[in-house]
This record gives C-alpha cells, structure tokens and sequence, in this order.
C-alpha cells in the first residue's frame, strides 16, 4: 500500500484543501499552498521509489514501475504549472487548486493502469474536474467551452465504454496485460470492433484528427491554466495508456492496429499544423499546435517498437516544457490591461523590444514546437524520425516532415508579430511579471535548452522507463 | 582524475570571471588574475606529465570521461579527455610559453583601456586549445578547433575601430571554416564506417586495414584540409599575415606558438591513418616543403616586422609538415617545441621594439635601438641564430632532424628545397635583426624616445631568449618521451629522430653562414635602406607574396559574388515566387479549410462519429 503514497498524497491535497475552504475561509490562497505542498511531496516520494522492484498490486489492477513514475513526474509539473499560473487569480474561485489535484490524480493514474477498470476511472476523474474548470471564469466562452466538451466528452466515455465491454466480452477479463495470452484466441467480432472503439475514445482525449474538433473551441474559452492542464497533463495521461494498451496488451496484433494509428498519425500532423496557421488567437493556435503534437506523439506508438515507444515518451517533456512556457507567457501578458480576454497576434507587437525576457520565453518556446536544433523538441523529433526508420516506415518520417515544415509556418507569425517595430500593444506595455509566472518560465527555457544541448539524462531515465516488458513475466 | 579536468577548467574559470566583472573589477587586476590561472594550470600539466610518466611505457596515457554526451543517436558519445605523450609536449607549450606571453601582455596592453576584454579572450583561447589536443575523440577536438577559431577571430579583431582588424578578422574565420567543413566531413565519413569517434577505437580499426583504399585518401585530405587551413598552408596562408593586426602578444601566442601548430598536432596524432594514406602523407610533406620556400622568399621584402616574422612562421610551419609528411614524427614534434620557444622570443622581442617606439613596425624607421633596448636585443639575437640553424642554438638541432630523414627517407628533391630554405632564412632573419638593432638611427626623433620594455615584458622575452639557446639539448629526452606515443599503432616506423647526413648538416649551415655574411656585408656594411628593391620586378612581387591575395580574389572572392548576385536575382524572380506560390495556396487550403470548425457541437459529434465509422470498418477488415 505505501507505494501509493503518492495518489494518496494527492488526494488528501485535494480533501484538506476543501477543509482548509471551510475552516479558515479567512485566509485566502491557502488551498493553493495545500495543494502546490501535496504535488511537491507526491513528487518527491514517486522519485524516492524508482528504485523500487516492479509489481502488480490491487489484483493485479495497478503497476508499480518506472513507466508509471515517469508519468507522475511528468503529470506533477504539469499540475505544478497550472497552480503557478492560477497563483493569487480568486476570480477562479476557490476550489480551483482542488480540482485541478482531482484532475492530477486521474492523470496519474493513467500511469500504473493494468487493468481497464482504473483506465476509465482514470480518464473520468481527470475529465470531469476539467469540465468544471473550463468554465471557471464565468464568461459566456467559458460556459460554452465547458459545455462542448463536457456533451463530446460524455459521447467519447460512452464509445469508451462500450469498447470496454466488447473486450470483456471477448477476453473475460478487464486486466489488459494479460491480453497477449489471450487474444490470439478471442471472439475476432468481439475483440476488434472493441479495441477500435477503446482507441477512439482515447484519441479523443488525445486530440487526434478527427475527433480533434472539441480542442480550438475548449483551448480557447478555458482560462488559460486549465488550458495549460489540458495541453500538457491530459496529453500525456492518454498518450502513454494508449501506449500501454496497444505495445504491450495488443503486442502480437501489432498488423491490425499499427498502420491505422500510423494513418491518424499522419493525417493529424498535417491538419494540425496546416490549421495552426491561419490562426490569430494565440491560445487557439497553441489548439491546433497540440493536435500537431499528438500526431507526432502518435508516430511513436504506431511505429510499435522499443525506440518509438522511447521516443514518445521523451517527447512529452519537451513537448510540455514549451507549452507551459508559451502559457505562462499568455499568462503574464492577461495581467495586463484586459485582463482574461484571449491575446491575439496583434497584441504581441513589440514585445521582443519592450520585453526582452518574456519575448525569449516566447522564442525558445515556438522554437522548440517547431523542432529547431538547439531545444528539447528538435531531439523529440529527432528520435520519432529515427522510430519511425527502424520500423521501415518511411511514411511515418515523411509525414514528420511535412506536419514540421507546416508547423515551423505556424510557429513563426507569432515572433514576426513580436518583433514588427511599428509601436508597441497595450498589453505589452502594462504587463506585469508574477514570481510564480518567474518560476514556470524559467524552468520552462532551462528545461527546453537543457534537453536540447544534453539530452543524455532524459534519454537514460526514458529507455528505463519505457521499458515494461516486465509485466511479460509477472 | 589525474588533474586533466583542472587543466581544462582554470582558463575557463577566468575567461568567465573576467568577462562577468571586468567592468566592476579594477582595470590592472584582470591580466594577474588571467596569468595566475594560466601558470596555476601549466603547474598541474607538470604534475600530469609527470604522473604519466610514471606508468609503464605500454600503457602510457590516461583516459578520463567527462560524461555522456549524446545518447541514442547510435553508439554514443562522450566528452573524452585524453593524455598521452604527444598531448601532454602541447600541454607543456600552452601552458608554459602561454603563460609567460600572458605575464608579458600585462605590461604591453598596460595602457589600453580594453584589457579586460583582451584577457578574457587570450583565456578562452587558452581554454580552446587545451581542449583541442586534451580532447579523446574527434568530436571534442572539432569543438576545441572551432573555439580556437573563434579566440582568433576576437583577438585578431580585438581592436575593432581599425577597419583593417576587422577585414583580417573575417579573413582568419572564413578561410578557417573552410577547413572546419573539411574535418567535420572527414568525421563523418570516419563515424558512419566504424560507429566511433575515440582515438582509441579508430586507430585501433586502422591497425587491421591496409593501405591504398580510396576511402582513406578522402579521409585524411578531408582531415588534412583541416590542418590546412589552422596552420595557413599554402595556398590557405594569406589569413596569417593579416592576423599581425591584433595585437604583439596574440601574434606571438597564436599567430605563432599555438594555435597555427594545431594543423601539425593533428597529423601527429593520425599517423595510423597517414599510414593508410600514402599519397596524402606525401602531399603533406611537399605542400609543406613549397610552403617553406615561398613563404621564406616572401618575406625577403617585407617592410613590417611583424609580416617578416609572419612569413617565417609560415615557413617554419613548413617544416613542420615536411617532417610529419615523411614520418619523421619526433622531428615535427621537436621542431614545433623550438619554434614556439624561438618565435614567441622573436615576437615578443618585436613587440617590445614597437611598444618602445610608440607603436611603430615600419622597419624603414628603426635602426640602432641595440644602444637603447639591449636585453630585446640580446633576447633577439639569440632567438635569430635559433630559427637560421646555427649551433648549437635550438633550431638548428630540429630542423637538423627533419632534414636528415627527409634525406633518408629518400625525398631528395624536398631536402634540397629545405636545405635551401634554411639559408634563405637566415637572410632574411638577419636583415631583420640588423635594420632593427644596427646601423644608424633612421628616424631621429622616434630614436630619441625609445626605451627598453619594463621588466615584466623583458623577463618573459629572457627566458624565451635562453629556451631559444638551450632547447635544442632537448633533442634526446623528447626522443624516449614520444616513443610510446609513436609505437602504440603501426604506421611510425622512423618516427624517432634519426641524423642525416654530414654533408646535409654542412650545406646547411654554410648556406646559412654564407646567408648572414651576405646580409651583414648588405645591410651594415653598404646600409643598403630597407626599401630597397622593392620598385623592380622580383622585389615588388615577393613583397605581395606572389600576389596570393589577387589569386584568391580572382578564383574565388569575385565569381562567388557573381554567382551570389545571379543566384539571388533569379531565386528573386522565379524560385522564390515558386515557393511563396506554393506557400499561398497553402494557405488558401488552411483558411478553406476553417469553416469545417463551424462550432456547432452536432458538427463535431458527426466527425467523431465517421472516424469511428472508419475505424471500426479497418478494425473488421483486417479481423
């Protein structure tokens, strides 16, 4: 039991938090501080347990390993920025950081699923506190942002659903690591219709084309810490138990599903990044820059070998570091004048000579979305391109350079925008830095450079923890 | 760790310190803080040497890895550090003579304002080439290559109000960069046969191959353009006489003792790949030997004292090839440890002179300053007899050696061009010395205040002046001390010093007597002025060094233009218009493409559903 002391940590953040609102309502923030203590020490102790020997636990349900680490790790900063970003911001309301610690505990287990009950708890608990969230800046775009995905989110967990009970159906059990024995000797008209249907709904969550629709809408109407959790925490909650499921439950069938996910890989890097650029609102192309993102993501897991599955999962943190940096931009740039009101290109004018700072924030973020030597993303891609030619798919590789190519378009209005002379916006001028804003960016440009000039560390810590063939023998 | 780390490391430190608080920090204090990091790391190059001349003479090296650096991409790689013999001679020069070229910069950039700029730059450039032959794989040494490059370029640059430094600047970096694509794609071609970069591991495959294929001959020109262009071989030489704009210690550092030998190192240290290449190594030895001749005749009329001494490194870096070229390995080595002993004596001789004249280097205007600065005097004296060969001065003994196995190895036409070359040497290292020092003042009024350098420059060219006398008795120690550096892999076999023939030694030296008996009987005797011949044809020529510059202009500056200036104005007309063509329409399809995101949620819901249509109708075919 003690190695779930960090879901435990989480959510006893999240109830002591709730507490804390009705005991001192006096003092303000105080659920902010609660919640940000219980990510750092849930934090602190997954890493403690790295070493820990691998296991099955809660009947053969959950996963203690290094995968499900890495995936907290990641889900934590992930939450750890959005709380950042949401620091002193009342009109939020007060359970902001609680739910947000809800939405984190989902993600997070995600990460030790084994089995396809915790999967579609998982994806519920971390999908209904977002559709709260969405909406918590009380304006008519957030209602309507909350209510889309709240009505496609509910279609998608019933498609989800269903394709559960077909796998049940078919194999008896709902723990998916025991599939390989398994599936081989399944009801085929059972198995196959449900697999399909379980990947559908995933990709709903992880916004691939197309069932992508919902992303530009939600992304924009949301405030933009949740949009922050959304990009980041819940691309990698479904990322990596889409991966689990397929390399390792469908490891065998690997013809049946590999090519369709290589075919939706490459379709939503193309339409995502081709529709990134016509963009203005910032938030909205940062949308579509995520549905890209989840394509390429996507390439790792079809390519189904032991680099691609590596590769992706060194991509999230590359990935995620330039979103919260580019957030935490957008961020700083609505405590200025206009407050929430979504920042458009426009409104960047100037800032690469009035804001130097923030305007570096900005470029190494759109640089390392774009792939650029030198930052984490170029490295990411490098690795999938790499995945993708040893499993002999050079389609995979053209469709990585062809959604790059696109992308890099998309990725640059905003710094020709940032760097036009003529006059600088308002909300450039009247911006104000935040310490906590501080703290994300700067681990966001350290963390970006830093894998792009010495990735040696994160590759060590991924090609460990990609690795769950363990479970082969367990 | 052995000290390798902090070798590395203390120049860094003071290139980072002094440029983060040179503008707070007193203005004196950054050359002391830049000399003491760098003797603090000659002191653990001692302590090195020492500890790897304590192991056995088979395993004599020592290999430290920093940390992995690149990870999956393929067989990774390290920041390897590497010492062994031939390493550790360079560490020794770096370290030794860069350290007292540094104490001597104190006292010459003593009134520039800039200096702390200048020290953390001559740091960097300590840090770089450190990191060059410290370096255990090609990858690192193509950084430290680079860096050095880059120290050059500042420092060549340093004076950056002078359009001509800047001019000279840029020439240094782009004739460099030529030879930096050269190794990086000799790199490659190494990286993607044996999936390795370490020495080690590519000297090691190198043993098994045998000589002849054209893989090897691609490798090491590649390589060897490389070397080319740091050591200013013919015809990449002309950015060495133009990089005397920075300033007197930087010539005599880099310009001369360092820096340009790196071309040398790096043919030392791939002999087992000359081996596979033999055609190459010959064209080593013969550009080497032409580039001797041609630089030494060019500096017959030189007017600057800086380009005289400019043209004799090149030529003396001639030598240097002509040895590795013909396997005389321990001979280019021993020459290189003289050289920079001899040469940083002359240069920092010369900057005393033109620190003592108020900046002047026009030769046409000194003339019997031995009355006024007689320690430079004597410090130069003994560093020209050094670099004509005359014994038992230091240069005689190295350019001895690698004469001799040019003879023996039977290159005779390259020993007879050598030999001749030294006694060219000798006259135009002795017209120099005695415009400079004899004969009667030129210029009155730049005579009357000239003064001797203060101590902390005259020290340093002392002690310059007495390796330049006795470096030569070096000869058998470096010997035994490269053995093991030159027998770890076949391809060396002569690399030790061998001695030539008697006549060869005699020719040589009584060309170079006969050489400053023609120049005392010129230049003292007649006082023939120092412009002259320089009107006529053969002068007017060599003083343009054959018109090298034109050369370059000709071939390569004015119809790369040309075509840039073609290239441009038709990419402007139909490629480019091409490209933004295909970037509009994409962009008409992006912004078709929007409306599909009407907002209406029934929209969206229709689009998950005919991707699950989809899906379910692949999932049921391939079952």
């Amino acid at each position: 039991m003690q190695y779930l002391l960090p879901e435990i940590l989480v959510a006893g953040s999240a109830l002591l938090g709730l507490l804390a609102m009705v005991v001192v309502p006096k003092v303000r923030g105080l659920a902010s501080w609660v919640v940000l203590v219980g990510f750092l020490a849930a934090g602190v102790d997954a890493a403690t347990m790295w070493n820990v020997t691998p296991s099955l636990i809660v009947y053969n349900s959950m996963a203690i390993d290094k995968y499900g680490i890495t995936v907290t790790e990641l889900v934590l900063l992930a939450g750890i920025s959005t709380i950042l970003l949401a620091w002193n911001a009342e009109h939020f309301g007060e359970e902001f950081p609680v739910l947000v610690a809800l939405s984190v505990l989902g993600m997070m287990g995600l990460g030790g699923a084994t089995s396809l009950m915790p999967v579609f708890l998982g994806i519920e608990l971390l999908s209904l506190p977002l559709y709260i969230l969405a909406a918590s800046r009380h304006t008519p775009e957030g209602g309507e942002a909350a209510l889309k995905y709240l009505l496609l989110g509910a279609f998608s967990s019933g498609i989800l659903l269903f394709g559960m009970a077909l796998l049940y159906g078919a194999t008896s059990t709902l723990i998916f690591v025991a599939y390989p024995g398994i599936a081989s000797h399944a009801q085929v008209w059972l198995l196959w219709p449900g697999l399909g249907l379980v990947v559908v709904g995933i990709a709903f969550k992880l916004a691939i084309v197309p069932f992508h629709m919902w992303v530009p809408d939600v992304y924009e109407g949301s405030p933009t810490p949740v949009t922050n959790l959304m990009a980041f925490g819940t691309k990698v909650g479904a990322a990596i138990i889409l991966l689990r499921i397929l390399a390792f439950g469908f490891y065998g069938q690997a013809g049946a599903w590999g090519l369709l996910l290589g075919y939706l890989a490459v379709l939503t890097m193309i339409v995502g990044n081709l529709l990134a650029l016509p963009q203005t609102n910032l938030k909205r192309l940062l949308g579509y820059s995520g549905i890209g993102h989840a394509g390429f993501l996507l390439v790792g897991i079809a390519t189904h070998n032991i680099q691609g599955a590596q590769a992706m999962m060194f991509y999230l943190l590359p990935y995620g570091l330039a979103a919260i940096g580019v957030f935490a931009v957008i961020r700083l740039l609505e405590q200025g004048q206009d407050g929430d009101r979504g920042v458009i290109l426009s409104d960047l004018q100037g800032m690469a000579y009035q804001r130097p700072w923030l305007a570096t924030v900005l470029i190494v973020g759109m640089l390392s979305f774009a792939g650029i030597p030198l930052t984490g993303g170029f490295v990411g891609k490098f690795f999938l391109m790499q995945a993708a030619l040893f499993a002999n798919r050079p389609g995979f590789a053209v469709g990585i350079v062809v959604g790059t190519l696109v992308g890099l378009a998309a990725y640059l209005r905003p710094l020709q925008a940032m760097f036009q002379r003529d006059g600088v916006s308002e909300r450039v001028r009247t911006m104000r830095w935040s310490a906590a804003g501080v703290m994300v960016v700067a681990v966001a440009v350290v963390g970006t450079i830093g894998i792009g000039v010495y990735p040696a560390p994160l590759v060590h810590i991924v090609s460990q923890s990609a690795n769950f063939y363990w479970l082969k023998g367990g | 760790m052995q000290g390798l780390t902090e070798i590395l490391i203390l120049p860094l430190i003071g290139a980072v310190t002094i440029g983060a608080f040179k503008s707070v920090a007193p203005r004196r204090l950054a050359g002391i803080w830049a000399t003491v990091l760098v003797l603090a790391s000659f002191v653990f190059a001692v302590v090195a040497d020492l500890h790897l001349a304590g192991l056995t003479a088979g395993h004599r090296e020592i290999t430290v890895t920093l940390f992995n650096w690149v990870t999956g991409f393929g067989p990774p790689i390290a920041w390897n550090l590497y010492l062994d013999p031939l390493s550790g001679i360079w560490l020794l020069i770096i370290t030794g003579v860069g350290g007292l070229i540094h104490l001597y910069a104190n006292g010459y950039m003593a009134d520039d304002p800039d200096q702390g700029r200048f020290f953390g730059y001559f740091n960097l450039f300590i840090f770089s080439m450190l990191l060059l032959v410290l370096a255990g794989n090609l990858l690192i040494l193509l950084i430290g290559w680079g860096l050095v490059g880059l120290a050059s370029y500042l420092l060549i640059g340093f004076w950056y109000q002078r359009p001509s430094a800047v001019r000279a600047a840029k020439k240094a970096l782009v004739m460099n960069t030529v030879g930096d694509v050269g190794i990086l794609i000799g790199l490659a071609l190494l990286y993607v046969r044996y999936h390795a970069v370490t020495y080690s591991a590519l000297f090691g495959a190198f043993s098994h191959a045998s000589p002849g294929s054209p893989f090897f001959g691609w490798v090491a020109i590649l390589l060897y353009i490389g070397a080319m262009a740091k050591s200013a071989q013919f015809p990449l030489s002309g950015w060495l006489v133009d990089a005397m704009e920075g300033p007197t210690p930087v010539s005599a550092l880099i310009h001369a003792a360092t820096m340009v030998t790196a071309g040398v190192y790096l043919m030392a240290r791939l002999y087992p790949l000359l081996r596979l290449a033999p055609g190459v190594a010959y064209a080593v030895a013969a550009i080497g030997t032409f580039t001797a001749i041609y630089a030494a005749s060019a500096a017959f009329f030189q007017q600057d004292i800086k380009k005289v001494l400019a043209y004799s490194t090149l030529s003396q870096l001639g030598y240097m090839f002509l040895g590795v070229g013909v396997g005389a390995y321990t001979a280019g080595v021993f020459h290189f440890m003289t050289h920079a002993f001899f040469k940083a004596c002359l240069f920092l001789a010369a900057g005393s002179v033109i620190h003592g004249l108020g900046g002047e280097q026009d030769i046409g205007q000194m003339g019997g300053l031995y009355k006024k600065m007689p320690w430079t005097m004597v410090s130069f004296l003994a560093a020209t007899l050094a670099i004509s060969g005359i014994p038992p001065f230091a240069g005689f003994y190295s350019k001895e050696a690698i004469l001799g196995q040019a003879f023996n190895s039977g290159h005779d036409l390259l020993w007879m061009v050598g030999v001749i070359t030294a006694g060219m040497t000798s006259f135009y290292m002795f017209r120099l010395f005695f415009l400079t020092f004899f004969g009667t003042p030129r210029n009155t009024d730049l005579y009357q205040h000239a003064h001797e350098a203060p101590a902390v420059m005259t020290v340093p060219v002392i002690a310059l002046g007495v390796l330049s006398v006795i470096g030569g008795f070096f000869g058998p120690w470096l010997n035994h001390w490269l053995r093991p550096a030159f027998t770890a892999y076949p391809g060396a076999p002569h690399a030790a010093l061998e001695s030539g023939p008697t006549v060869g030694t005699v020719l040589a030296v009584g060309l170079a007597v006969v050489a400053f008996v023609v120049a005392y009987a010129l230049y003292i005797r007649r006082a023939v002025p120092a412009r002259a011949g320089i009107e006529r044809w053969p002068g007017r020529w060599m003083l343009a060094a054959y018109g090298l510059d034109t050369g370059w202009r000709d071939v390569a500056v004015v119809p790369l233009m040309a075509a840039g200036t073609w290239v441009r104005r038709q990419l402007d007309r139909g490629i480019l218009t091409a490209v933004v063509g295909v970037a509009n329409g994409i962009w008409l399809w992006a912004e078709d493409l929007r409306p599909i995101q009407s907002g209406y949620v029934r929209r969206y819901a229709l689009s998950i559903m005919v991707g699950l249509a989809v899906v379910l109708a692949y999932s049921l075919m391939k079952a």
